[in-house]
């Protein structure tokens, strides 16, 4: 087991020196000085060519990838044109509110998918199934900036029960984290529920019966731990892709996460923002595959076994 | 009252006569599209504290669905089941909610079933399933449901107990894991055991050992224990009293011994003269010819006529009664008489 999470390690180290160079070549084509873009439009081309002598434009690409690598593996990715100090600072700075907003939303998630799909595969083929299912696939058919405008319009506009952006009070947090948790809910809900009705005609589910147990014992301890073993998977990546629409839905409820700061620093061309922001959610999305790897041995432990032996 | 005093000898008393299950023409209807079926037509069955009595029939005979009828685990958007009684000591089980089914359900009729292989959980230690029945049935803390599981880990001969408790039935050999399921069953002490072809699934020599884990369980215990099987030579190993099922009807009845040497019913002879035994060794086995019936097409009369040797026109018209054909010899053949003199030769 130890070797193998050794080697997961490495392989994670691995892809992450992949991403910091696809960062490195993609910010480097994008077209745009960043001397001109510091110094602003009356700068001259002598004070152009001093700040790119000094931020080492003029070196040999491969010399600035080498510094670029060795300053990034140390957090280092500059000053941030826009707001000044340190880029990776401000990404930290933003990040809490972004894991904030992703854990809300995941927790979001996994409770209700897993509340709604077990309800659903207790009584397969009656309404209630029906109508969950048909829930399910519903809002996983929604598009996401979609609700989250809708969403304002009516539970702040309309109804003012909430207010439309902003951080500080949990209250801000309802509405930006059940957007961005609307479509995954139909998905893993669905999710929840085959997988547990497939568990439900497995021999051992006749044995638990023959124990005499409530068929809720039955279905969230017996069924519900094997059936959630295919889910964990997909609700890591889930995790990976929450960080991606927080640009978007972050963006659409003022909220101060890194992919509101993301998106300015683009527009602002603030590469050394850009650059920090990227790198951590990458090591996020990296973290988060190890991570299942790991829950996922913890659930079966049939997978223990096959990966020590 | 002094409860539990009266456990021990009240329980010595049952095992003079009075049975602990009774089951009087069970009846099991199948809900399909095409109409009703039927797997279990007219059952019965009695089983006495301290007694192995086993339920013998080729596969399709209606043993399983008998068997989960008798724990009321039979779904029941699709089957009903009915009986003219059905009794566990003093509990009427025709009429039992499901609740009261959930409460006699491991702790008073307990069940083994055919594939150890599928009829465990997966994600949890087998130690954890033994222990579940102490905390489902008696809220037993954490720490004694563990020391009473691994007394019963002890008790079905599982080697090195404290270490294998924390196992996964995966690292588990087919036999152990079977031992793991028995021990579940046992564990809360149950009047019934319902072992439905318990050692069908597992290799010979192993089959052998179960067995013997059968018949010593059956002999420190005071439970009633019904094993299911297609397979002649295990009854003849295990059962006091042997019952023999034939498309959804009990067809003949009574002590092994005798239902073994001279049995009441040509199903039964047929079986016999299918497998080796002392009086066949010399001779070819003879398998009974043909297959047993489908479901949605029983032949009329005795469903046995078909393939009877001795079938007569009458035998295609009328549904011969299970009767009393010798002392403690039930059989639903219109010549049994004839079936028990040609068997004495
Ligand atoms: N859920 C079911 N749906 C349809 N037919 C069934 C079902 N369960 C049992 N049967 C039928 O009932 C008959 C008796 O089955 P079973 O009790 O399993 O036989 P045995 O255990 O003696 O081999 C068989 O013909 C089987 O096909
Ligand atoms: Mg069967």
């Amino acid at each position: 087991m130890i070797r193998i999470i050794v080697r997961r390690v490495a392989a994670s180290v691995l892809v992450a020196l992949g991403v910091l160079t696809i960062i490195f070549i993609v910010v480097r084509i994008v077209p745009g000085d960043p001397a001109s873009l510091i110094l602003g439009a009356g700068a001259t081309h002598q004070q152009i060519e001093q700040l790119r002598t000094s931020l080492g434009l003029n070196q040999p690409l491969i010399v600035q990838y080498g510094e670029f690598m060795i300053n990034a593996l140390q957090f280092k990715f500059g000053t941030s044109y826009r707001l000044g100090g340190d880029a990776m600072g401000q990404v930290l700075q933003a990040l809490p509110a972004t894991l904030l907003l992703a854990a809300t939303a995941m927790a979001l998630v996994l409770l209700a998918s897993t509340v709604a799909g077990v309800a659903a595969a207790r009584r397969p083929g009656t309404l209630r199934d029906r109508a969950i299912s048909g829930g399910a696939m519903l809002l996983q058919s929604l598009p996401q900036f979609w609700v989250g405008i809708v969403l304002i319009i009516v539970v702040s506009g309309t109804l003012h029960l909430l207010p439309s952006g902003g951080y500080g009070s949990p209250l801000n947090l309802i509405l930006p984290a059940i957007t961005m948790a609307v479509s995954f809910l139909g998905m893993l809900t669905k999710m929840v529920r085959n997988s547990s009705l497939e568990q439900a005609g497995e021999g051992f589910v006749q044995t638990a019966r023959a124990k005499g147990m409530s068929e809720q014992r039955l279905f969230y301890v017996h069924i519900l731990r094997n059936g959630l073993i295919p889910v964990v998977t997909l609700a890591g990546l889930v995790l990976g892709v929450f960080l991606g629409s927080a640009v978007v839905i972050e963006t659409v409820f003022a909220w101060p996460g890194v992919g509101r700061l993301l998106i300015q620093s683009i527009l602002n061309r603030d590469y050394p923002v850009v650059e920090a922001a990227v790198f951590v959610f990458a090591l996020i999305y990296i973290g988060l595959n190890l991570l299942v790897d790991l829950l996922y041995g913890l659930i079966d432990p049939r997978v223990r076994v096959a990966v020590t032996a | 009252m002094n409860n539990t005093n009266v456990v021990g000898p009240g329980r010595a008393q049952h095992a003079q006569g009075s049975p602990v299950l009774d089951v009087q023409h069970l009846q099991v209807r199948l809900e399909t599209l095409d109409g009703p079926l039927f797997p279990v037509r007219d059952m019965s069955l009695r089983v006495n504290a301290n007694e192995t009595l086993a339920i013998l029939g080729e596969s399709g005979s209606g043993k399983s669905v008998t068997s989960l009828a008798l724990m009321g685990l039979l779904p029941r958007d699709t089957f009903s089941v009915s009986a003219e009684s059905m009794r566990l000591k003093d509990e009427d089980l025709g009429s039992a909610t499901e609740k009261t089914w959930r409460s006699i359900r491991g702790s008073r009729i307990a069940m083994v079933f055919q594939d150890p292989q599928s009829s465990l959980n997966p994600v949890y230690t087998v130690g954890a399933q033994i222990a579940e029945m102490f905390r489902l049935h008696r809220g037993a803390s954490r720490g004694d449901a563990r020391r009473a599981a691994l007394e019963m880990m002890d008790r079905v001969r599982i080697p090195d107990a404290a270490a294998k408790y924390d196992s996964y039935p995966h690292e588990f050999s087919g036999g152990m894991r079977q031992r793991i399921v028995i021990a579940i069953a046992l564990a809360l002490d149950p009047e019934v055991l319902i072992a439905d072809e318990p050692t069908t699934a597992l290799d010979v020599t192993v089959q052998a050992r179960i067995l013997d884990l059968f018949k010593e369980i059956a002999k420190d215990s005071n439970m009633g224990t019904i094993l299911i099987t297609h397979d002649i030579a295990v009854a003849a190993t295990v059962a006091d009293r042997i019952s023999v099922m034939y498309a959804g009807r009990l067809v003949e009845e009574g002590p092994t011994r005798q239902v073994l040497e001279q049995p009441a019913h040509p199903y039964t002879q047929g079986l016999l003269d299918a497998v080796p035994n002392a009086s066949n060794e010399r001779t070819a086995l003879i398998p009974i010819k043909g297959s047993p019936p489908n479901l949605s097409h029983i032949p009329s009369g005795c469903a046995f006529h078909t393939r009877c040797p001795i079938a007569r026109d009458e035998c295609a018209l009328g549904v011969p009664e299970l009767l009393r054909v010798a002392a403690e010899r039930d059989s639903a053949c219109f010549f049994a008489e004839e079936v028990m003199t040609n068997a004495a030769h």
